[in-house]
């Protein structure tokens, strides 16, 4: 045979491919009563042949779906046109499955029908809710983790927390080491998703512990980056880990603040003298082995805010240098008012929640507030 | 990332030269590790242009790392042709740019690797 021209030759070729198919195919008359459904319909859904000839295939409704879901459906189909979706349907036995189907009118000897081709998609459904629960989980979690606000007479200290997924590869913690001594840490770990708020868990963990053996800077970062070279030591090249960080040692009785930036944007200052930024630049941690990490004193004589973020504030999907005009002119209309509410709550107010649809990555704010007493 | 081939490579006088354009961002950075490791080859030098570089974030940042220490590691020389003003500020404010050998140009670059009294990075 040199090819399949005789008609019912090739009739008989196409029933065979349908009915053997690992696809489920069903066929409706123009009343959309059902006409044909093939082998694989039947091993899935639990209904032979005989018990689906001339009933509407609504057998299958969960309930599940809107009605304008099944409204879109119908439209599509009447005007001619190719439906494709997602269907939460019943099997005989009362179970539900999850099917990706594609339902378009044929014409046969003048009169329409309508096709159904369908797969079984539950596997893939169920693993992605899965999914869903463990990243639900895995937020959870990391935000259990993070610290209460902290209002004391001489200090505040507020966090805002947005991750851009459920999940976030930004983290802070903060903690009073007695009455007059207060550690306060950001890190913004390389990437985001679940594979960054991880490594956020490790980073916290680690930090907690070495702010209660010996808070200062340069010693909480350098031993923080030699463990974390250790912890993620790999020689794979590709598989680069690191984060950068801000870190400050507040000193209330002395009222001073002692602080480094690991690779991180640099800190403003806002008080009713104006804006200043500062900044004592190191490298980023977990990126070379054995480098050591500097910091810088800030003497406080006027009750001052001090603003740290993480770079998903100012890098957006605009022009990042008029980003960080908008946060400077914000910040020096905040230290001429005197707003009831809060730095913190403006920034985010104006920078983040007002701007939502740019924002591209996981933001995180944290503001210290510092009285200098008379 | 649309129709912009990640990384172009030319080798000229036993020096590659790889040209990055686009984003090298997050949701890209895996083009460019897979074009890079593919193409790299031996040569004396290597000069990483990234003047048709839009935009880079720490995912890129972490795979210029990468490369330097991949070319620490096997003696190789690298220099960065950067020409962009905010690239420059991630780069001093990583402390990147006492590392990485930065020029404005190719030909500067050459000039670097073929100077033999240049100090390289050696790993810290």
């Amino acid at each position: 045979m040199e090819g399949l021209y005789d008609c019912e030759c090739l009739t008989n070729a196409y029933y065979q491919c349908i009915e053997k198919m690992n696809l489920m195919a069903v066929i409706t008359d123009k009343a959309f009563n059902i006409v044909y459904a093939n082998a694989s319909f039947c091993d899935t859904t639990g209904y032979s042949k005989e018990e689906v000839q001339g009933v509407k295939p609504n057998i299958l409704k969960s309930n599940e779906h809107s009605v304008m879901f099944y409204d879109n459906l119908r439209m599509t189909i009447l005007a001619g046109m190719t439906w494709r979706g997602t269907f939460k349907n019943r099997k005989k036995n009362g179970s539900l499955y999850w099917e990706d189907a594609s339902i378009f009118p044929i014409e046969v000897d003048g009169e329409r029908m309508y096709v159904k081709t369908a797969v079984d998609v539950s596997n893939r459904q169920k693993m992605a809710s899965e999914k869903e629960k463990d990243t639900m989980l895995a937020s959870m979690i990391q935000t259990s983790l993070l610290p209460a606000n902290l209002y004391n007479e001489d200090i505040t200290i507020k966090g805002y927390y947005a991750p851009y997924e459920n999940v976030s590869g930004d983290i802070y913690y903060w903690q009073a080491l007695n009455d007059h001594q207060y550690c306060v840490f950001l890190a913004d770990v390389i990437g985001h998703g679940v594979g960054s708020a991880l490594m956020t868990t490790a980073i916290i963990a680690l930090v907690t512990n070495l702010m209660n053996l010996n808070p200062a800077p340069d010693v909480v970062l350098g031993e923080l980056n030699n463990r974390i070279m250790d912890l993620f030591k790999t020689k794979d090249l590709s598989q680069i880990n690191y984060f950068t960080a801000a870190y400050l040692l507040v000193d209330t009785r002395e009222k001073m603040v002692q602080f480094s930036n690991c690779g991180h944007p640099k800190m403003y200052i806002v008080s009713n003298e104006g804006v200043e930024d500062i900044q004592e630049i190191n490298f980023p941690v977990g990126l070379f082995a054995d480098v050591e990490f500097s910091f810088a004193n800030y003497n406080y004589t006027n009750d001052m805010e001090l603003l740290i973020y993480t770079d998903g504030l100012i890098e957006k999907d605009l022009d990042k240098e008029e980003e960080i005009r908008v946060l400077e002119r914000l910040l020096e209309k905040e230290s001429l008012s005197n707003s009831s509410e809060g730095l913190l709550e403006n920034v985010v107010k104006d920078m983040v929640i007002s701007d939502k649809e740019h924002i591209k990555d996981d933001v995180t704010v944290i503001s210290v507030k510092l009285k200098a007493g008379d | 990332m649309k129709d912009v081939m990640p990384v172009i490579s030319k080798v000229e006088n036993n020096i590659q030269t790889l040209q990055l354009n686009g984003r090298m961002t997050y949701d890209f950075i895996d083009q460019y590790e897979k074009h890079i490791k593919k193409g790299i080859v031996n040569a004396d030098g290597y000069i990483i242009d990234l003047r048709a570089i839009e935009q880079i974030d720490s995912t890129g940042l972490g795979l210029l790392v990468t490369l330097a220490k991949y070319f620490m590691n096997n003696k190789g020389k690298m220099v960065i042709v950067n020409t962009d003003a905010l690239i420059h500020e991630l780069f001093v404010v990583s402390k990147l740019d006492q590392i990485f050998k930065i020029s404005d140009s190719i030909v500067e670059s050459i000039k670097i690797i073929e100077d033999k009294d240049e100090v390289f990075w050696t790993g810290i």
